[in-house]
């Protein structure tokens, strides 16, 4: 077992990524140590404070996610950063919604029963959650969008035109009926729909940081992903 | 023990992770581990998602066993790679012009399999020393020296 606390690992084998590691499981930040952040605002002084708390065996820290905390913590972080947290919230409270303790075996104690039935279960359980999750993203950033943009958009047909998302995470993303996004008959439409005409006003573009009142939808996903939370 | 020969990958990689946080002065175990060095079957075997070789889990194992056994023969792979996120297996996979049929974990999978069979996946020396697993094994819960 892991003592508690932050590891970090020598990276002189060559692994790029300093902070992650198969083998040995690292810190994931469950634990928000005073209100839920409030994403779609201003962040609140002393409400966006979180610890990176706990080792779980069940769920790694990832660089990717280290270093949007990073941006966040220190007023730089974009909606993409801020991804990740609706990610982590709707992940951790859909396990939890489903009695899966997404902490893992540190929470068995000395019962290795208990932690090897947790250990055969979790993947499965994860990719369940991780999918919803996904959706969530979506959910989020279409929401951004219309607050800065006034563009409705529905959260299949942002994360189908997203240019920034890998296009290999669609394939993990599952729909409110738990159907793949992918699956979904409507999903070449959606994705056509990526070279799709939209006007915005000054303002938005001002706030994007664009140059033209007239974008793309993928044009529209990939300024609003990188604009930052707060003007 | 049995896990260790399972068909399933996955409880391959799940006892081999398991061993590496609690290792135990067993040598058999760690001969049974030392044979999945040679294992290069695909899975997922990191959350969030990282795919890679059962082999690559199977070093953590060794080192950590060698540790408490006081082997200190590091555990040594050539040409492997450390697990891959979904991201960058779809980078390599475009790169190589490689496609699949499948989604998901599905697919992510099949993907990192054709990469490393045509050779392109970047591939490194992995070496990880007893010593190193000992200093982050907690001597409370296992036979850590």
């Amino acid at each position: 077992m892991l003592k508690a606390g932050v590891h970090r690992l020598r990276v002189s084998d060559g692994n790029p990524r300093p902070s992650i590691f198969f083998g040995v499981p690292l810190g994931k930040i469950v634990t928000a140590r005073s209100s839920a952040p409030r994403l779609s605002g201003r962040p609140t002084s002393g409400s966006e404070r979180y610890e990176l708390k706990r080792p779980s065996t069940g769920i790694a820290f990832d660089y990717e996610n280290y270093a949007a905390w990073e941006r966040l913590a220190a007023g730089k972080g974009t909606i993409s950063d801020a991804r990740f947290l609706v990610h982590e919230f709707a992940e951790i409270g859909d396990m939890k919604a489903r009695n899966v303790d997404p902490n893992g075996p540190e929470n068995f104690g000395g019962n290795g029963v208990a932690r090897d039935a947790w250990r055969e279960s979790f993947n499965k359980e994860y990719l369940v959650s991780h999918g919803k999750a996904l959706y969530a993203e979506s959910q989020f950033v279409a929401s951004q969008i219309e607050t800065i943009a006034k563009v409705s958009l529905t959260p299949e047909v942002t994360a189908s035109v997203d240019p920034v998302r890998e296009p290999d995470e669609l394939g993990y993303m599952t729909m409110p009926d738990g159907s793949r996004l992918v699956a979904n008959r409507d999903f070449p439409a959606w994705k056509a729909r990526a070279s799709e005409q939209v006007s915005i006003d000054s303002a938005a573009a001002k706030r994007l940081g664009v140059n033209s009142t007239k974008l793309t939808l993928a044009d529209l996903v990939r300024a609003v992903k990188s604009a930052k939370m707060t003007p | 023990m049995r896990q260790l020969s399972s068909a399933d990958p996955n409880a391959r990689v799940r006892s081999l992770q398991a061993i590496a946080e609690r290792p135990i002065a067993d040598a058999t175990l760690l001969a049974e581990c030392e044979r999945l060095l040679d294992d290069r079957e695909i899975c997922l075997v990191q959350i969030p998602l990282r795919f890679g070789e059962v082999r690559v889990e199977a070093v953590g194992a060794v080192a950590a066993l060698r540790h408490v056994l006081g082997i200190e023969t590091p555990a040594v792979l050539d040409n492997a790679f450390f697990p891959l996120t979904v991201d960058r297996v779809g980078q390599l996979s475009r790169t190589a012009g490689i496609e699949s049929s499948l989604s998901g974990p599905e697919g992510t999978i099949d993907k990192l399999r054709q990469l490393r069979m045509n050779g392109q996946v970047p591939t490194l020396t992995i070496r990880r020393e007893p010593r190193e697993m000992g200093e982050l094994l907690d001597p409370n819960r296992s036979d850590a020296r």
